[in-house]
């Protein structure tokens, strides 16, 4: 016969009331990264003169990733688009002398109207998160699209960027920073890969 | 001509003449008011009409998808959208404050303390990690629950504070039920190295094909 030790008093209060609040609303992680590339893009990435547009859907600005990395670590919740779509936005401005943002869907006929050379469209496609006992690896990968004046396609890559730290969970911002540094990655990928084909095919 | 004109002025029977002599009637004074009315209308419809046609601006048809410049929720750096004209007045990224300090990625090094490095960017707050370890050791629950707490104190190390000396007491509550097996069984060896980073891009040649 198994004895149920009977919870009394304080114990018994704490218990029911995580029990019926529902604990994975009050424990866990919300992410929001900074939203900002570091000094280091700068000193890395050299401006182009060209006329380039980027168009994302709003999926990717909403982009949210549960994802806790390891059966045994807390709930996490990752907002990556939300600052995946600014560090786009500033990392093509700084990597293109002129830079065109598409809030619309784009068309052939604005595309002739406006002169954009080459026009991107990136969206996300996977994002990893790794939780170990000492660290974490954060992890994002993109599909990116390269079209023409006439919006024919004429390359598609694939980007990854991560950041693997430790002690992330001990350092106040550690999180959100590692994941600022994982998206940062990932945008340098994109701008370097696109900068790199502009170059070789004109 | 200008003989003409003068003529035209200074005869008793002239408009400037007449009205300038204080208003004898209700009736003259309306048809001077009305007079003023169709004057300055008809140089208003005038001008518009040959201004518009002699200096043509870059004005926008309302219609066509607009040309906006937001600016930067995070750094306040302009740009060019083009955007549909209905939304040409909300950023859908957010409005911009003020210059988001750029983060300093030395702070993911090992032994590199928050401070060291200025970083004033957002936050989780640890506190409520805590409080519910706690909460947990407390209540004497040693189920799967408990262990999934686990890995966040292995995670934060000792530089945590407070937070880490009462998560200490959860650590203890989880060794002493019956899941320690489990947790050893789920440790992953940690790994040699520093801080590390990965940048890679490369083509996908399927999709060309298809």
């Amino acid at each position: 016969m198994i004895k149920i030790p009977i919870m009394t008093g304080l114990r018994q209060i704490i218990f029911i009331s995580f029990l019926f609040s529902g604990c994975a609303a009050l424990f866990g992680w919300n992410i929001h990264a900074p939203g900002t590339l570091s000094g280091e893009f700068f000193t890395k990435v050299m401006p182009q003169s060209q006329r380039v547009a980027l168009y994302f859907d709003q999926s990717l600005a909403g982009f949210v990733s549960k994802n806790k990395g390891g059966i045994t670590a807390d709930p996490q919740t990752y907002y990556a688009g939300e600052a995946l779509a600014p560090m786009l936005i500033e990392g093509f401005q700084y990597s293109f002398e002129e830079f065109v943002l598409f809030e619309r869907e784009p068309t052939v006929e604005l595309m002739k109207q406006y002169r954009i050379d080459y026009l991107v469209a990136v969206k996300i496609r996977q994002f990893n998160n790794q939780v170990t006992w000492k660290g974490q690896r954060l992890e994002l990968v993109t599909e990116s699209a390269v079209f023409d004046q006439d919006l024919k396609l004429q390359t598609r890559f694939e980007s990854r960027g991560s950041s693997d730290a430790k002690k992330v969970f001990a350092k106040k911002g550690g999180p959100e920073v590692n994941l600022n540094a994982a998206l940062e990655y990932n945008a340098y990928a994109i701008i370097q890969h696109l900068q790199d084909w502009i170059g070789k095919n004109q | 001509m200008m003989g003409w004109l003068l003529r035209l002025i200074t005869s008793k029977k002239s408009l400037a003449l007449r009205y300038s002599r204080p208003f004898r009637s209700r009736n003259s004074r309306r048809r001077l008011f009305a007079g003023y009315f169709v004057l300055i209308a008809s140089v208003c419809l005038f001008s518009s009409l040959s201004f518009g046609q002699e200096f043509p601006n870059e004005v926008i048809n309302i219609q066509s998808p607009a040309v906006v410049v937001r600016v930067h929720p995070k750094t306040g750096r302009p740009y060019v959208a083009i955007t549909e004209p209905e939304a040409r007045m909300q950023n859908p990224l957010g409005g911009f404050s003020k210059p988001v300090k750029r983060p300093d990625y030395r702070m993911l090094e090992k032994d590199v303390k928050p401070k060291e490095t200025g970083y004033e960017g957002p936050s989780s707050d640890r506190k409520k990690v805590y409080i519910f370890a706690a909460s947990i050791a407390a209540s004497g629950v040693a189920s799967g629950t408990a262990i999934l707490a686990a890995p966040a104190a292995a995670a934060a190390g000792t530089g945590s504070g407070t937070g880490a000396a009462v998560f200490a007491g959860a650590g203890t509550a989880v060794a002493a039920g019956t899941t320690v097996v489990t947790a050893d069984a789920l440790r992953i060896k940690p790994q040699d190295g520093n801080y590390t980073r990965e940048s890679v891009s490369q083509e996908l040649r399927d999709f060309l094909k298809n």
